[in-house]
């Protein structure tokens, strides 16, 4: 067992705060590579963490546990026997018999059995799965799990499907296997169940072995396990050796979840509810597509079958509180374009772009341009450039960093219109989620690259979230935050090329990368920007007093109720008499509005300042201080190069005087 | 040679000084005008908190005729307010604003039925929250003062501070008073 042992986690969709801590126990400890752990130890499986003594597994298992993640110690079974095809099936009221051409299985009532439903082609999957997960997210369906299960079902049933029935026996090793492709066995041998539908009798053949199961659970999760041996890669239709390959790695997938729910430690009430939930979800789903639609239905029967166990919807409710919030969470609001041509950093970029494709052009045709260019170089007077450059850089970063500095921080329940520097944590307003590492978060940026012919990375795309609002909270309350036009600091960076990178088991071409800088939601964030009064149908104080006066003014019956010596005429007393009552009427209106809008969030947002040239600031820091160092150690670094540039520049042009 | 590269050398270490002069001048008038802000937005909040005291004590007289010296304190702490002439006046007649407030808010524990009234619940929780709120603004003027001030004697910025006749800003400082602990009686006046 020793040098063996596989250490699996049950990853989680969201990072805690607890997780760079953990991350630089595992690093410091055990000598793991904390952006590989945060990959594995983050998505909606379960994932190998590494593999090696058990001594040392037991022990990183330990710290892991004290952070709340559920692993399991594992020495995988080898693998005895691969499942046979089946050709037909045959039952009576006590048992169901798989038969296949030379060998059959038979399952008692109440056996013990692992279902796995999966797709072998691996490119629907590929194809549909971001989109699906994203959807699912934002739509917000499904409760017990974190796949869209039926969804999922109906991936699997569109591509190349396949059924394994896995009969473990009491100590929870698989016993006997069966596998079933759809019209390839004889679908009569169903009975009443059997359908027109190749797919459906599948389905129905899942149906059968579910009443004469006891213990069971339907597995749908094939090619999105980081596990061992079991990744799925995609296959032509008539790639038969693929198709080979990924049967195989279903077997071995299927043997790894045997052993793993063989390796659970004490299955706590909790977590074998949520097992039961979850299986009755995907069997609901995978058996009658009405009821997964027929959400309260649904629900009541797993309640149902979950009644014996009293932690169960306790413990669920915590398992998916993260998704549960996002589910109310409103979809991000889509990207308005706004014409950004006329923007000074725009003119200066084209400027400088076509420039240079000028001088590039000129460069090839005429014979002045590349002697012009080493006659600039060595004269000092591009260098000379370069020093203004980073000269202006460095003083622009450092009037920043004293802004900042010079800034005090607002309590966010008092904050006043103008400038304002507020720091908290960032919670989102939408349900947002990173697009590759599919992570909570309130902001991400995506920068896709693809090589090129001449084997170069070439930016491909880019993409961010810098149009959806959050929150940032602090002690005395929340306001929203629009990052448009914001220089956003993420504090979290991700990259990754080729296969087995992506969070699902690795479905990108080694022809791509891509990276993905992100703040979390809740991380703390500090941002500096102009407080503003949210806009709202409300007409300003002074408009509507003026308004009531007017219609006072206009009714002649109410006019003649300020009339108080009846001698026909309102005089400066009698007016002030309407003056004053309006004035309640307008303080009872706020007071109750202000009841309705009470919270900052309702009243302000944060955002681009209105004057030109302000800066507008969000960065992902723990404190000030680590944000204003970071600004420090660039400003130094910026005015280092401005030196050696300007003493360059100054040395080649005494150079070229001599 | 030498003398061009010491003479480019200076040239570089003067345009430094000059700019980061420029920095720490600008940043010094940028943080002056940002505590008159910072004052002015507390003023903006103690005129709502006048402008919604008549209505409290318009409220309160309906139920309170046996505190007529109360209101009356009120009252006058209100007119004491607008009468204040220097900065200093008007720091003091706020804050035995604030006082006399706190004692309203307490004798009113004893009228239940003007506890129960909706409007002087409103009013209440209107002045309450500004109440907040202008400590929070108090303490964001005494975060910036604070800051101009490390400013003014650290250095560089202190030859720049001399250089341009930068002065210390005051703190907004609590009355002697407001210190001790306070004495609730729950006797009848």
């Amino acid at each position: 067992m020793s040098e063996d042992a596989y250490l699996i986690v049950d990853q989680r969709s969201s990072p805690s705060p607890e997780m760079p801590a953990l991350l630089k126990e595992l690093a410091s400890r055990y000598d793991l590579d904390g952006y590989s752990c945060r990959q594995l130890l983050l998505g909606q499986t379960e994932a190998l963490l590494t593999k090696g003594p058990e001594s040392k597994l037991k022990k990183i298992k330990q710290t892991l546990t004290n952070y709340d993640f559920c692993c399991h110690l594992i020495t995988p079974s080898p693998l005895k026997f691969a499942p046979f095809i089946l050709t037909r099936v045959e039952f009576n009221t006590n048992e169901l018999k798989f038969i296949g051409r030379e060998k059959s299985l038979v399952v008692p009532r109440d056996s013990k059995l692992l279902i796995f439903l999966a797709e072998l082609s691996g490119s629907l999957v590929e194809r549909t799965l971001s989109q699906i997960l994203s959807s699912h997210r934002y739509s917000g369906n499904g409760e017990n799990s974190g796949l869209p299960l039926e969804k999922w079902r109906r991936i699997i049933l569109q591509g190349r499907p396949v059924l394994d029935i896995y009969l473990l026996d009491e100590k929870g090793k698989p016993a006997g296997a069966v596998r079933a492709f759809p019209g390839k066995f004889d679908h009569q041998s169903l009975g009443e169940r059997a359908t027109l539908s190749a797919n459906q009798n599948l389905l129905k053949l899942i149906e059968l072995t579910q009443e004469y199961a006891g213990h069971h659970r339907v597995d749908m999760r094939f090619g999105i396990s980081p596990l061992p041996g079991a990744n799925l890669q995609t296959a032509e239709a008539d790639d038969l050796g693929a198709l080979k390959k990924n049967l195989r790695s279903l077997t071995h997938y299927a043997w790894l979840q045997a052993d793993i729910d063989r390796q659970r430690e004490q299955p706590t009430p909790d977590s074998e509810s949520e097992t039961i939930a979850t299986t009755a979800t995907a069997l609901l789903t995978a058996m009658q597509p009405e009821l997964a639609t027929n959400l309260p239905l649904q629900k009541e029967i797993i309640s149902e079958l979950t009644s014996g166990i009293d932690a169960a919807t306790a413990s669920s409710e915590v398992e998916t509180s993260g998704v549960a919030r996002s589910q109310t969470l409103p979809t991000p609001p889509d990207l308005q374009h706004h014409s950004t041509w006329n923007s000074p950093r725009t003119i200066i970029g084209i400027s400088i772009f076509v420039g240079i494709a000028l001088l590039v052009k000129l460069g090839n045709s005429t014979s002045w341009l590349g002697p012009m260019l080493a006659k600039g170089f060595s004269s000092g007077a591009i260098s000379g450039l370069l020093a203004a450059f980073f000269f202006i850089s460095g003083f622009r970063l450092l009037q920043l960093k004293r802004l900042i500095q010079n800034t005090p921080t607002s309590k966010i329940r008092s904050i006043a219109m103008g400038r304002v520097e507020v720091h908290g944590n960032a919670r989102r307003q939408y349900a947002l989620f990173s697009p590759m590492t599919n992570i909570a978060c309130i902001y991400y940026r995506l920068v896709r690259y693809k090589r090129n012919s001449k084997n170069d990375w070439v930016v491909s795309s880019i993409t961010s979230s810098g149009h959806v609002p959050f929150w940032i909270e602090d002690e005395t309350g929340r306001v929203s935050i629009d990052p448009s036009a914001a220089t956003v600091k993420a504090g979290h960076r991700q990259e990754s090329m080729g296969e087995g990178s992506t969070a699902f088991g690795g479905f990108s071409s080694p022809d791509e990368k891509w990276v993905e800088e992100m703040i979390y939601d809740g991380a703390l964030v500090y941002v500096l920007g102009e407080a503003q009064v949210k806009r709202t149908d409300r007409a300003p104080r002074l408009q509507r007093r003026a308004e009531a006066l007017r219609r006072i003014k206009q009714d002649s019956q109410k006019l003649s109720g300020y009339d108080a010596n009846k001698d026909g005429k309102i005089d400066e007393n009698e007016w002030q008499t309407a003056r004053d009552d309006v004035d309640e009427q307008l303080l009872h209106e706020d007071l109750s509005q202000s009841d309705q809008q009470k919270r900052q969030e309702d009243k302000v947002i944060i955002g681009k300042p209105r004057h030109r040239g302000t800066p507008f600031v969000i960065a992902e820091t723990a404190s000030e201080a680590k944000l204003t160092g970071r600004y420090t150690l660039a400003t130094a670094f910026l005015f280092a190069a401005a030196g050696l540039a300007s003493g360059l520049s100054l040395w080649l042009l005494l150079q070229s005087l001599k | 040679m030498t003398g061009w590269i010491v003479l480019g050398g200076l040239v570089l270490i003067i345009t430094l000084a000059v700019v980061y002069t420029i920095v720490i001048y600008n940043g010094f008038i940028a943080m002056k005008n940002s505590i008159e802000r910072d004052w002015s937005n507390i003023d903006v909040m103690l005129k709502q908190r006048y402008d919604e005291l008549p209505k409290l004590i318009k409220v309160c007289e309906g139920y309170m005729q046996h505190e007529q010296q109360t209101l009356e304190a009120v009252i006058k702490a209100r007119s004491a307010v607008s009468n204040s002439g220097s900065d200093n006046q008007k720091l003091a007649a706020q804050n035995a604003l604030s006082e006399t407030l706190k004692s309203l808010f307490m004798v009113v524990e004893r009228y239940p039925d003007l506890k129960a009234d909706k409007g002087f619940r409103q009013l209440s929780n209107r002045i309450t929250e500004l109440e907040d709120q202008i400590a929070d603004r108090r303490e964001l003027v005494n975060s910036a003062v604070t800051i101009y001030n490390t400013r003014l004697e650290q250095f560089p910025d202190v030859i720049i501070a001399r250089l341009f006749n930068f002065t210390s800003r005051q703190l907004w400082k609590i009355d002697t008073a407001h210190r001790q602990d306070v004495v609730v009686n729950f006797s009848r006046s």
